[in-house]
């Protein structure tokens, strides 16, 4: 699997919100885009799925999946691909589970609409997961309101994972969770991304968390990208200033990160 | 209850007891609704003067107070009013049941389908709402009673006219709110029909408002049939509508207390009836409201 974006622009009103010169993500690597609310990194990840268009934007540029453009495919072969083929994650998981549906039933819909016809294909595909991201069968029984927002997240990771997800879209995953349910999700992650050979796209607003499990990062602020680079030089040595004050938002008790920084 | 005496029952009664128990809303209001239904069967074997609830009159037995002869007393024209009660059973809650049930399915299917997809749908539907709620819901109510020909299926029709926008009202709002919620977004992107989104994922969730909201007019579309009576558009005097009754008796009420106490408690009491069940209904839907296993 390999994306490649170029010189994309996301416009409303022929005003830019993000503008992205290059990137690429190639299986099993982890990139991270960071910067503020706003910054225009959201809008980035939507264009990828094809979302932004619906929301009123203009996409300009291009965005190759294996070479295979996705900007201005058809909404049918861009379903096809969402959930499927980019697995995606959101910030809030009990928003993204309908309350009223066992989470077995959500999770049977999703690989139903992804051509996984028998029901009992569905369930073992569906357990097969949930083993990976240590949960057990019995989760599929429960409403979301009786899971923990951790226990949601994982959920909707094994989603992308019984459907082989090449690339996880995670839009700020951990946010609405507490830290050490944080470090669980990233542990999760990090060990699929080898197993899989799952790209993962990391967006977040905490260049700590972007630090801790992206490779390469991309800051971006006010719709531009203003920095670039291996996760490690950018955090070491935070050319634009920017970063640097993004990064000097992040309270560190010691630690690595901010000893890098005082060098 | 004891362990010993639940162990003692038969397996079937036990699992009912502790369902009835665990829903004890329900187990109320369907045993009052079922109390409604069976004396609306067997009316003409409960009722001591059948003939009372049609044209009969007892010029002699003009209000007399309640006795073992006549249990709710004789009204204006004395009549029994136990044996009418009785027979209303077959008229006031079948009028009720049926204007709550088609103005919710009426006003939950116009809101939803509003607030779902908004833009110029939602504007054209709420305004038809609106104009239907400019008018004052009795006024309404009182204009096509008074085209339509004169019988039960009219005051139903009539109510119901003036009833669904304030659902369709409750119903836009919500399903505005919940089509908003990321799971219904995700289900969009993902390629759901609307119609499976609609059904699926709003209907479940935005309901619950109208629902309870439905329960508790129960009574007051009894009042309101009663109304269209007292104005000469709904049911006419042999008839035995409770709402009726209790209009008629008003007149009587400082010296005849029994002629409007008796189908008042029956309004109240179906009225009850359904409430609680609707109340149930609601807590059960909700699988919030479940305890966690």
């Amino acid at each position: 699997m390999k994306l490649e974006i170029a010189d994309l622009k996301v416009a409303f009103d022929g005003r830019v919100v993000a503008h992205v010169p290059e990137l690429e993500i190639a299986s099993g690597e982890s990139v991270g885009v960071a910067g503020e609310s706003g910054s225009g990194k959201s809008m980035t990840a939507m264009a990828i799925l094809g979302l932004a268009q619906r929301l009123g934007a203009d996409v300009e540029g291009s965005i190759k999946l294996d070479g295979h453009e996705l900007v201005g495919e058809s909404e049918r072969n861009l379903r096809a691909i969402r959930g499927r083929r980019i697995g995606m994650i959101f910030q809030s998981p009990s928003s993204a589970f309908n309350p009223v549906l066992r989470t077995g039933y959500t999770f049977g819909r999703v690989l139903a609409l992804h051509g996984i016809d028998s029901r009992r294909a569905r369930r073992a595909a569906a357990e097969t997961a949930l083993a990976e991201v240590r949960l057990r069968p019995r989760v599929l029984d429960r409403y979301p309101h009786q899971l923990s927002g951790g226990e949601l997240q994982r959920v909707a990771i094994a989603m992308a994972l019984a459907l082989h997800a090449e690339l996880l879209l995670a839009d700020e995953p951990t946010s609405a969770l507490d830290v050490t349910v944080q470090a669980e999700i990233f542990e999760i992650i990090s060990r699929i991304r080898e197993t899989e050979s799952m790209a993962l796209l990391f967006i977040s607003h905490d260049l700590a968390a972007v630090a801790e499990i992206t490779e390469r990062v991309v800051v971006m602020r006010a719709g531009e990208v203003v920095e670039t680079g291996a996760t490690r030089a950018v955090v070491d040595a935070p050319a634009h200033p920017y970063t640097r004050a993004l990064f000097d938002a992040v309270p560190v008790l010691g630690g690595e990160a901010s000893g890098a920084h005082d060098r | 209850m004891s362990v010993i005496e639940a162990t003692a029952l038969p397996g079937r009664t036990r699992n009912a007891l502790a369902w009835m128990r665990a829903n004890p809303l329900i187990a109320a209001g369907g045993f009052m609704v079922l109390v409604i239904v069976v004396v609306a069967i067997f009316a003409p074997l409960i009722a001591p003067y059948p003939g009372d609830a049609g044209y009969a009159t007892h010029p002699l037995d003009i209000f007399k107070p309640p006795s073992t002869k006549h249990l709710f007393g004789t009204d204006n024209v004395g009549r029994d009013i136990f044996s009418r009660v009785v027979y209303g059973t077959r008229v006031s809650p079948l009028i009720a049941l049926a204007v709550v049930a088609i103005a919710s399915v009426v006003g939950v299917t116009v809101g939803l389908v509003a607030g779902f997809l908004g833009g110029i749908v939602d504007e054209i539907l709420m305004r038809i709402t609106d104009v239907f709620l400019a008018v004052p819901a009795l006024l309404l109510a009182l204009a096509f009673a008074s085209v339509l020909p004169q019988s039960t299926g009219s005051t139903i029709l009539a109510i119901t006219i003036s009833w669904w926008p304030w659902y369709a009202r409750l119903a836009r709002g919500e399903a505005a709110s919940v089509s908003r919620r990321r799971y219904v977004e995700t289900g969009r992107v993902l390629g759901l029909s609307r119609l499976r989104l609609l059904t699926r994922h709003v209907l479940p969730n935005a309901t619950t408002p109208v629902l309870v909201q439905a329960s508790l007019d129960f009574g007051g579309v009894i009042l309101t049939a009663a109304a269209l009576s007292f104005l000469g558009l709904g049911a006419q005097d042999p008839t035995p509508d409770w709402g009726l009754m209790v209009n008629e008796g008003r007149s009587f009420f400082q010296t005849y207390w029994w002629a409007v106490t008796f189908p008042g408690a029956a309004i109240l009491f179906s009225a009850a009836a359904f409430n609680l069940l609707g109340d149930g209904l609601r807590d059960r839907l909700d699988p919030r409201r479940v305890v966690g296993r």
